[in-house]
């Protein structure tokens, strides 16, 4: 009954119009005019941008980016796009000081329309996809994600970046659709990498529309290889929230030396939410998990509010007030709970006002509850409770640094303060939320890292 | 609404009420309240005799009752002006409550804090209340509730303990010791999410008919499962296909949810996974919040967990499962009263107030005749209508009980031999006894009132009102918790009680005492007259298992004394049958007992007449010739035909004043006579009066003699102590002896070393 499958997206099924408009716009022209003029290797969305490559260094913050920005994107969307794509103030993990930090091997870059890749460091692995493309999926129960190898422009000295562009679909028809298309010189001897408990489902589906085999990798070990990898490669990956602070200096880059990397805690929250204890990219288990995750939110979301996605059931979200439906200490207590230490706006009891809704109507007393305000309690319930429960692991384990992944944060500062708060309020400061620029992306990576197939033929 | 019939049936003896303290909840108010109640003098020790007793009524009723029944108090109670009420409350419109509660019964009000009072009506109910705890087994098809009772003994505590409050939030708090205790953790995902997120979803919050719901529905059709991740093509996963991956993960599909709702079924569905999603939560954060606990006594509290039984499954079964198997989830029976119980602990005006009780300083005993059936504990899925249901009364037994101290640290001690809750032929058989004997108890009542005229009429209603609870006992064994034979002849004799038959058998006792102590002579020259030594305590001991066959109790023996030839102690003695007995460990005692293995001796007795005065005080005479100390231990109140303390004294100032030996080791303290604390025919050793403990380590005890089928079949057969112990009884009823593979009067002594624990 509580068990979990291992990567689950977070997102809603398909054909449901997301706010991600680019990646929407991606897959109807995709479908409906096939662009057969791109080069068979390049990623037909990132190629014609400029590649800028980011040195930042504390305090200074790129704000370019940010005028890449269309205007009708929702903050959510847009804040997800610049962590992906901008540097931020950083912070040495090590030594907890702020150090100029430069950047030595790969940073991560952005074309104008948003859809995000990192130049693979120069390793001898991967010269062999400067040939031949590799695509890997993550299908989980909501969403698939896509990470797939092209040749990036050339330089001024002639030589060509390796990139890894990263791309979701809200079905696996989408992404068919696009795999099509850019794949094109596959043959029946090709591999697709897949993870997540879609590969399973939709194996058969994928061999036939695509002629390719289906290689399946381990959920797990996809996860935390594609975690260790990106945290290694790339120096921007981590990040904290700092509530307190104003517009971006509430993020701040967390590099991590190498060999300070382990052990960690890696909290994934798809549908459901796995907890995994990682000592060693090899060395893991999965400790726990819950089915309070992203589906919960969505799915009640969905049930209680006209929000027809996850960004609007987020909106919504920073827009309502959850004191209006939650009981709070106060409102049980008068004020604050001294005998438990516990200030006046605790929440008690998240829609501990709603239980009494029919009562206190009945007298006069209130109107219905507002959906902003349901939007906003049921986004703290699941958050607080995936940050209660991170921490109690964590400190179970003694884990310093606990990493969120998958698809629900989509740095959305009211999750992820609710999660940082609440990991900073248990542990009393002893361990730190930390966030991942590439959260919903870490099992397709670690999928696309497989060359077992490859290696096979060489 | 509640009838005035309903509240006379729960408010009861209000005119003798004294002290009262509320706990006011969002949907239900519990009011306890103490009051004075006539009961026929105990004679606790040869100083003090205690007239009268304290009763403690603890009622729980819906909130959208509370006038009424402040008026109806207001009405029955008299004056209580001036007097301080104490209360306490988790919620902000609780100003409305006081204020009628003052306004109505003009007292003082007093909050108290509602932690506290929480801890307190905990550690009352824990050490007051045997089968208070219980774990919940739902596959368990016999009984899915499984008892257990917790006191502070010498070798184990109580304490540490965890307690988990689930009421709007969830608070979790260990409990150190009496009165310490933090606040270790805590989620505001409790059962105000449940009931919020169902108004909101459904627009009912009416727990009857959630949790109705919830028993019916399907979550797996709004949950995602593995099944819907991984296709049908997970084998070799290990996950179940049935497994909830996420909750309400169908509906975060936009289409799949506007269409759902839709679905027939879509409200019960939706708030089973609601509560399938909330229960898992709070098991799973309670489990890693208690992972470096040293205790793995968790209890739960609150309104939400209330009697519930899917709410106690998915519970235990999180716990369960988040802990590995290391926690396990505990429930209390009567925890909805614990913080009004606590409120009344707490108040400062009572505890100021001397020569009342100080209710945590004595020990109390669930008075189950006055409890009506539901309130006993039967789970059930409907809850706060049943008003009736909601009523614990508790008499004050005046005295501090504690557990017999010699009891095996090693073994863990359960008094009952059968547990009718998962022996149902012995269940059957045990109501069918007490069914069919229940008229003949009620002519012996009436006989010992037989210048009362109203007396017909009260056995009348006691017949009809034991009959009604064995019925609900046929039902809903676990009604008491563990169903057992002791607790079947207490409620007896609380029913007795409660229409003033104080004591059925007093003419028949007295009768017998007379005519024993008078034959008393014959038997102790007989024995005297013996030379050999080791002869002479066999022929004691089988003396003290003739004197056995004399009982009231007993259906075939009161053929034996109702027939037409007089019953005499040479009679019983030619009963018992020739050895080898049926349990045949006399040579082992003798042999013990003649190497001076037994220096100090407690014998608990049985009967009155000739099993106590011809049985026990020869077999004790012959231990203190062999210059053994001798303590007697009887009953404090009446029971059956058992000796009661008070009767005790009365045959012994007869006694010794016609028996030198005696009289010499009484004046000397080498022979003495103590009380259990107790009023049953079964011996209890879980809770024995304090100052018996105290004696028995005093004294040294080194042999503990327990005689009558009470005491030493139904209870204690299987009881290990820390000194040699003797069992003794003869078998008085076909079906007993049918089951220990006897026959009608086997005799039964068992002689047992204490089992040596070698490190």
């Amino acid at each position: 009954m509580l068990e979990l499958s291992y990567s689950l997206g977070g997102f809603p099924l398909n054909g449901v119009p997301l706010g991600l408009k680019d990646e929407e716009d991606h897959t109807q022209s995709f479908s409906s005019t096939p662009s057969s003029s791109s080069s068979s290797l390049s990623s037909p969305s990132s190629i014609s941008s400029p590649v800028v490559i980011h040195t930042s260094s504390k305090g200074r913050i790129l704000t370019r980016s940010v005028s890449h920005f269309d205007e009708s994107k929702s903050y959510t969307e847009r804040m997800d796009e610049l962590l992906l794509s901008s540097s931020l103030r950083r912070e040495n993990t090590l030594d907890g000081k702020g150090n100029d930090f430069v950047t030595k091997r790969t940073t991560s870059i952005s074309g104008s329309r948003g859809a995000p890749f990192i130049v693979l460091p120069k390793e001898e692995r991967f010269e062999i996809l400067r040939e031949k493309g590799r695509f890997a999926v993550d299908i989980g129960g909501t969403l698939v994600k896509l990470v797939y190898s092209s040749v990036g422009p050339p330089d001024g000295d002639g030589t060509t970046d390796l990139l890894l562009n990263f791309r979701k679909f809200q079905s696996i028809e989408y992404c068919i659709d696009f795999l099509k298309d850019v794949w094109q010189d596959r043959n029946s001897e090709c591999y697709l990498n897949g993870t997540g408990g879609g590969s399973f489902k939709y194996a058969e589906l994928l061999q036939k529309e695509l002629g390719v085999k289906v290689k399946r990798t381990d959920e797990m070990l996809s996860l935390i290889t594609g975690c260790d990898f990106l945290l290694r490669n790339n120096e921007d990956e981590s990040f904290t929230y700092h509530h307190e602070a104003e517009g971006l200096e509430r993020y701040q880059y967390k590099p991590i030396e190498e060999k300070a990397i382990y052990p960690f805690l890696l909290v994934n929250i798809g549908t459901g939410i796995s907890v995994l204890k990682v000592d060693s990219p090899t060395s893991f288990s999965r400790v726990g998990g819950s089915t309070m995750g992203g589906g919960a939110f969505i799915g009640l979301g969905n049930l209680l509010t006209s929000a027809r996605s996850f960004d609007e059931l987020l909106l919504l979200a920073e827009k309502g007030d959850h004191r209006q439906v939650d009981s709070l200490v106060s409102d049980i207590y008068g004020g604050d709970y001294d005998h438990l230490g516990l200030a006046a706006e605790v929440i008690a009891g998240s829609f501990g006002k709603c239980s009494t809704l029919n009562h206190r109507r009945a007298q006069g007393l209130c109107e219905d509850a507002k959906e902003e305000d349901i939007a906003k309690s049921l986004l703290l319930m699941i958050s607080n409770t995936i940050g209660q429960m991170a921490f109690l692991y964590s400190n179970r384990f003694e884990m310093r640094r606990i990493y969120f992944g998958g698809f629900f944060i989509r740095k959305h500062p009211i999750s992820m303060r609710t999660l940082s708060y609440a990991i900073n309020y248990w542990s009393k400061g002893v361990c730190e939320a930390l966030f991942l620029k590439h959260e919903g992306y870490l099992g397709a990576v670690g999928s696309f890292l497989d060359m077992t197939e490859e290696q096979k033929k060489e | 609404m509640l009838t005035i019939n309903e509240m006379e049936c729960a408010l009861r003896n209000l005119c003798a009420a004294e002290h009262f303290s509320f706990d006011i909840g969002l949907r239900v108010i519990k009011v306890v309240y103490t009051s004075r109640i006539h009961r026929h003098p105990a004679i606790v020790n040869e100083k003090f005799s205690k007239e009268g007793g304290t009763r403690l009524h603890c009622i729980h009723f819906p909130f959208t009752d509370l006038d009424k029944v402040c008026e109806y108090i207001a009405q029955k109670v008299g004056n209580l002006s001036g007097k301080t009420v104490q209360f306490t409350s988790t919620h902000k419109d609780s100003e409305e409550c006081v204020r009628i509660i003052r306004d109505t019964l003009r007292v003082k009000m007093e909050r108290v804090n509602d932690m506290r009072c929480h801890v307190k009506g905990t550690n009352f109910l824990l050490s007051n209340i045997l089968d208070e705890v219980f774990v919940y087994d739902h596959h368990n098809v016999d009984c899915r509730y499984f008892f257990q009772t917790c006191l502070n003994s010498p070798h184990s505590s109580v304490y540490p303990y965890v307690l988990v409050n689930v009421g709007t939030g969830m608070s979790i708090v260990r409990v150190n010791s009496e009165s310490d205790f933090e606040y270790i953790g805590g989620s505001h995902c409790g059962g105000g999410a449940f009931f919020g997120l169902a108004q909101l979803l459904i627009g009912s919050a009416d727990m009857d008919e959630l949790l109705v719901m919830a028993e019916d529905g399907d979550h797996r059709k709004v949950d995602s499962l593995v099944s819907d991740i991984y296709g049908m093509k997970y084998e070799g996963l290990g996950l179940p296909p049935d497994l909830i991956a996420g909750s309400f993960g169908k509906c975060s599909n936009t289409k799949f949810a506007d269409q759902v709702k839709n679905d027939p079924d879509y409200r019960k569905d939706c708030i089973r996974s609601l509560l399938l999603m909330i229960s898992n939560s709070i098991g799973q954060v309670v489990s890693l919040v208690l992972n470096n606990e040293k205790t793995n006594r968790l209890f739960f509290n609150g309104f939400m967990v209330r009697n519930h039984p899917i709410i106690m499954r998915t519970l235990s079964y999180a716990i369960n499962f988040w802990s590995k198997g290391a926690l396990q989830a505990h429930f209390l029976r009567h925890e909805a009263f614990n913080a009004a119980i606590g409120a009344m602990i707490l108040g400062k005006e009572r505890l100021e107030n001397h020569g009342e009780v100080d209710i945590e300083k004595v020990s109390w005993r669930e008075h189950y005749a006055g409890c009506s059936d539901l309130g006993r504990f039967v789970p059930r899925r409907p809850t706060d209508a049943a008003f009736r249901g909601e009523v614990l009364e508790l008499d004050c037994a005046d005295i501090l009980m504690r557990p017999f101290p010699l009891l095996s640290p090693s073994v863990e001690y359960d008094p009952d031999t059968v547990d009718l809750n998962s022996d149902l032929a012995a269940r059957e058989f045990w109501l069918t006894i007490m069914e069919e004997s229940v008229h003949k108890m009620c002519s012996k009542a009436i006989e010992s009132q037989h210048d009362s005229p109203t007396a017909a009429a009260r056995a009348d209603v006691v017949a009809k009102k034991y009959l009604e609870q064995l019925k609900l006992l046929r039902d809903k064994p676990f009604a008491y918790g563990t169903c057992n034979v002791r607790n079947l002849l207490d409620l007896r004799e609380q029913i007795f009680q409660e229409h003033d038959f104080d004591d059925p058998f007093k003419l028949q006792k007295k009768l017998e005492n007379d005519l024993a102590v008078r034959e008393l002579p014959k038997v102790v020259t007989k024995l005297d007259g013996m030379d050999d030594v080791r002869e002479r305590l066999a022929e004691a001991t089988k003396g003290l298992l003739a004197g056995n066959v004399f009982d009231w109790g007993a259906k075939e023996v009161v053929k034996l004394m109702e027939g037409k030839e007089e019953f005499t102690f040479q009679k019983a003695m030619d009963v018992v049958p020739a050895r080898p007995w049926l349990n045949d460990d006399l040579d082992e005692f003798l042999d013990a007992s003649m190497n001076g293995g037994h220096k100090s001796i407690v014998v608990f007795v049985d009967n009155s007449g000739a099993d106590v005065v011809l049985g026990v005080l020869p077999f004790a005479r012959e231990f203190l010739k062999l210059g053994s100390k001798v303590t007697i231990v009887s009953n404090l109140l009446p029971a059956l035909n058992d000796i009661t303390f008070g009767e005790l004294i009365q045959v012994m100032k007869e006694v010794t004043d016609r028996d030198e030996l005696l009289k010499r080791h009484t004046e000397k303290g080498t022979f003495k006579i103590m009380h259990s604390g107790q009023g049953s025919p079964c011996l209890d050793m879980r809770r024995v009066d304090s100052e018996l403990c105290k004696a028995v380590l005093d004294d040294k005890v080194d042999l503990v003699v327990i005689e009558g089928m009470g005491r030493a079949l139904h209870t204690n057969f299987n009881a290990q102590f820390m000194v040699p112990s003797l069992k003794a009884a003869v078998i008085k009823t076909r079906w007993l002896a049918d089951r220990m593979g006897g026959d009608i009067f086997s005799v039964v002594c068992k002689y047992e070393k204490p089992i040596v624990d070698l490190m």
